[in-house]
């Protein structure tokens, strides 16, 4: 299988968020765990559903992603709309600062993977 | 306009109390998710894409200057600054938290604004015509009735859990259907009859979504003391009849057409001579309370023509486009009714910043005894401007962004929130209007196309009325693409017809083109004078059909 992440609605604002690799619940799909495993996308659901019984998220659900040099991206439009936010209203607060953050991020998880990639090595 | 009595004050503030303690107990965990579902739908709080979205009720469309100021403080404190007027005529909010929704729902209290009965099984925010009250053509008031209707309906017990959700929409002119009536669950035209008593002719079981349906008339003169008992009837049948076992099958729209609308008049017909002579009889003076209400403003003694108004035209082209575009006919000599754009060329329709809100809060103040409408066609409308005012009020407009000069243009496009933002959608909406918007900026080419109803849905659900538009988009996911089905030849006037697919699906980069080749066929076909859907009528789908796709004709 490919790689997943999970995602689920924050209880509070209901902002999509993914479970990070610190388990807690990120705004950024670049923070977000990835499974490439059954066995390990069972255990993102598991602990999900443990967000969910903590009443901070809601609506927890596994997400495919492929790994773009170093970014996640996911597969469906839906999802990528979700991680992204609207396409529309460029100068719209929110969407304008998860462009800039979400730059920002990429870079992080560039560094951070090749981080690791070098410790692995 | 109507004002809230002391029982509507303490019904509203109570229920955002009684939210406020659910709100409450969700975050401690004391209520799990689903149990909370219904309780956030039942206060227009639904969770979407990205966030929760809040929809806000406005009763048939009719707002004051302090309301709408509210709503735009609420987009400014509460939300990302901007809300989004919808076809159901309510504004929607699309970022706001759960926490906050207690405070948000007191701010609107405060203006005598909520948010129920726009979700959930219930009957929803009753619409009607944007102009009532106003219009040249109008035959009575509707607001009136859309009025009674909603303090009937208002958690009315019997029908809180109704099979499905329950859509009524009221139109008081002559000829004319500004309110796409044929196309609810209930519709209402107001008439008048020889005798000069009011009545209803009522319809029942029209809608959109994945059935779309024309609703028939199930009696052609209701009398006016007999509305409410005649609708209880209806809902009554309905409720008891209505399929519970299939989602899809649950709105009166299959019940009608399973039943047959015979049979179905005749069940309504035995249930309200049942019930006709009850408490639900409308009494005389009820009404003319009501009706206070909605007494016109004090309008001046004006003559029908304004000179400055004549002059102003003649000196500037670009007002007097606008003027023939957006500027309408009222009842009241020396006064217009003003039709404010929210489709710039490349803007999200219905959309609208909080800037722009308090402005034209205060334009209505200014200029329109402080009275704005919301339209389904998701535009506003300042319904009282004196005529020598007009030229000052599309300044204004000019200044906001308000004032493109498109009504029932092709850019006067309707266009649901799709999958930007909401989580049934299979394919985003706005950003095909937007291109579409762009395409035929060009104000000159739009008008000489003339009157053209595009609308756009994300999803089968019609929420963007494609299945009422003139051409008509539906937005489908083809393995994890979008594409956009096509239909041709829909209206919601008092003529109403649904539209018909035209063939297979356009991938997005296709779809603008697609459509210019359409109005290019319309424009080619066209007899002097001759709307695009009365070419469609008199021409019918194949000349479109061989445009659109000239590989497949060629095939067969």
């Amino acid at each position: 299988m490919g790689l997943q992440v999970l995602t689920a609605c924050r209880l509070i604002d209901s902002r999509v968020v993914y479970l990070a690799h610190d388990g807690n619940w990120s705004e950024w799909i670049e923070e977000g765990e990835t499974a490439s495993s059954e066995a390990e996308s069972e255990a993102l659901k598991a602990r999900g559903k443990a967000g969910e019984a903590a009443n901070v998220v809601f609506e927890t659900y596994l997400v495919d992603v492929v790994d773009d040099s170093g970014t996640l991206k996911p597969v469906s439009l839906r999802e990528f709309i979700r991680a992204n936010g609207p396409t529309i209203h460029p100068n719209f607060g929110l969407q304008a600062e998860r462009r800039k953050k979400g730059d920002n991020q990429a870079i992080t998880r560039r560094n951070a993977a090749t981080a690791r990639k070098v410790a692995s090595e | 306009m109507y004002r809230y009595d002391e029982f509507d004050h303490a019904l509203v503030r109570e229920r955002v109390e009684q939210f406020r303690g659910q709100v409450a107990r969700r975050m401690t965990g004391a209520l799990t998710a689903d149990e909370f579902r219904p309780l956030r739908l039942m206060n227009g709080l639904y969770a979407q894409l990205h966030a929760y979205m809040l929809r806000v009720a406005i009763p048939y469309g009719t707002l004051s200057s302090r309301q709408l100021r509210m709503l735009g403080h609420i987009a400014r404190k509460w939300d990302r600054g901007y809300g989004h007027f919808t076809t159901r005529q309510n504004i929607q909010y699309n970022w706001p938290r759960l926490v906050d929704t207690p405070d948000i729902l007191s701010d609107l209290a405060s203006v005598e604004m909520h948010a129920i009965q726009t979700s959930g099984n219930c009957i929803r925010n009753v619409t009607a015509d944007q102009y009532a009250g106003v219009a040249a053509d109008e035959i009575v008031d509707t607001r009136v009735y859309a009025e009674i209707i909603r303090q009937w309906s208002t958690f009315h017990p019997e029908f809180s859990f109704l099979p499905r959700k329950f859509k009524i929409a009221v139109s008081g002119a002559a000829s004319d259907d500004r309110a796409a009536v044929r196309f609810h669950d209930i519709g209402i035209f107001v008439r008048r009859n020889e005798a000069g008593d009011i009545g209803f002719e009522v319809m029942a079981g029209g809608g959109m979504g994945r059935t779309p349906a024309i609703a028939p008339t199930l009696h052609k003169f209701v009398p006016e003391p007999d509305l409410l008992s005649y609708l209880e009837a209806i809902l009554r049948v309905y409720n008891l009849l209505g399929r519970r076992d299939n989602l899809f099958k649950a709105r009166i729209k299959i019940l009608v057409m399973a039943t047959g609308v015979e049979a179905f008049t005749a069940l309504v017909e035995e249930e309200w001579q049942r019930i006709r002579e009850s408490a639900l009889k409308l009494p005389e003076d009820e009404i003319a309370r009501i009706r206070g209400y909605f007494a016109p403003p004090p309008y001046e003694a004006l003559a029908g023509v304004s000179r400055e108004l004549d002059a102003q035209l003649l000196q500037d082209a670009a007002f007097s486009e606008w003027h023939s575009a957006n500027v309408t006919a009222h009842k009241q000599p020396g006064y217009a009714i003003v039709n404010a754009s929210l489709k710039p060329a490349g803007g999200v329709p219905g959309d609208m910043t909080a800037d722009q809100m308090d402005a034209v809060a205060e334009l209505a103040e200014r200029y329109s005894f402080g009275e704005i409408r919301v339209t389904h066609e998701q535009n506003l409308v300042l319904a009282h401007v004196r005529k020598s005012d007009l030229y000052a009020v599309w300044r204004n407009l000019v200044e906001l962004g308000l004032a493109t000069a498109n009504l029932n243009l092709i850019s006067d496009i309707i266009a649901c929130p799709g999958l930007d933002y909401c989580s049934l959608a299979t394919a985003r909406s706005i950003p095909v209007a937007q291109r579409i918007s762009l395409a035929f900026a060009d104000l000159k080419r739009q008008r000489d196309i003339g009157e053209l109803r595009l609308n756009i849905s994300g999803c089968i659900n019609a929420c963007g009325h494609h299945h009422a538009g003139n051409i008509g988009l539906l937005g489908v996911d083809k393995h994890g693409e979008e594409f956009y089905q096509l239909t041709l030849g829909g209206h919601d006037g008092a003529d109403a017809s649904i539209g018909v697919i035209a063939g297979p699906a356009f991938g997005s980069d296709e779809i603008v083109g697609a459509i210019e080749r359409v109005t290019d066929t319309y424009l080619a076909l066209r007899t002097p004078g001759e709307r695009f859907i009365d070419t469609y009528r008199r021409v019918g789908l194949k000349p479109f059909k061989e445009r659109l796709y000239p590989a497949q004709q060629a095939a067969e």
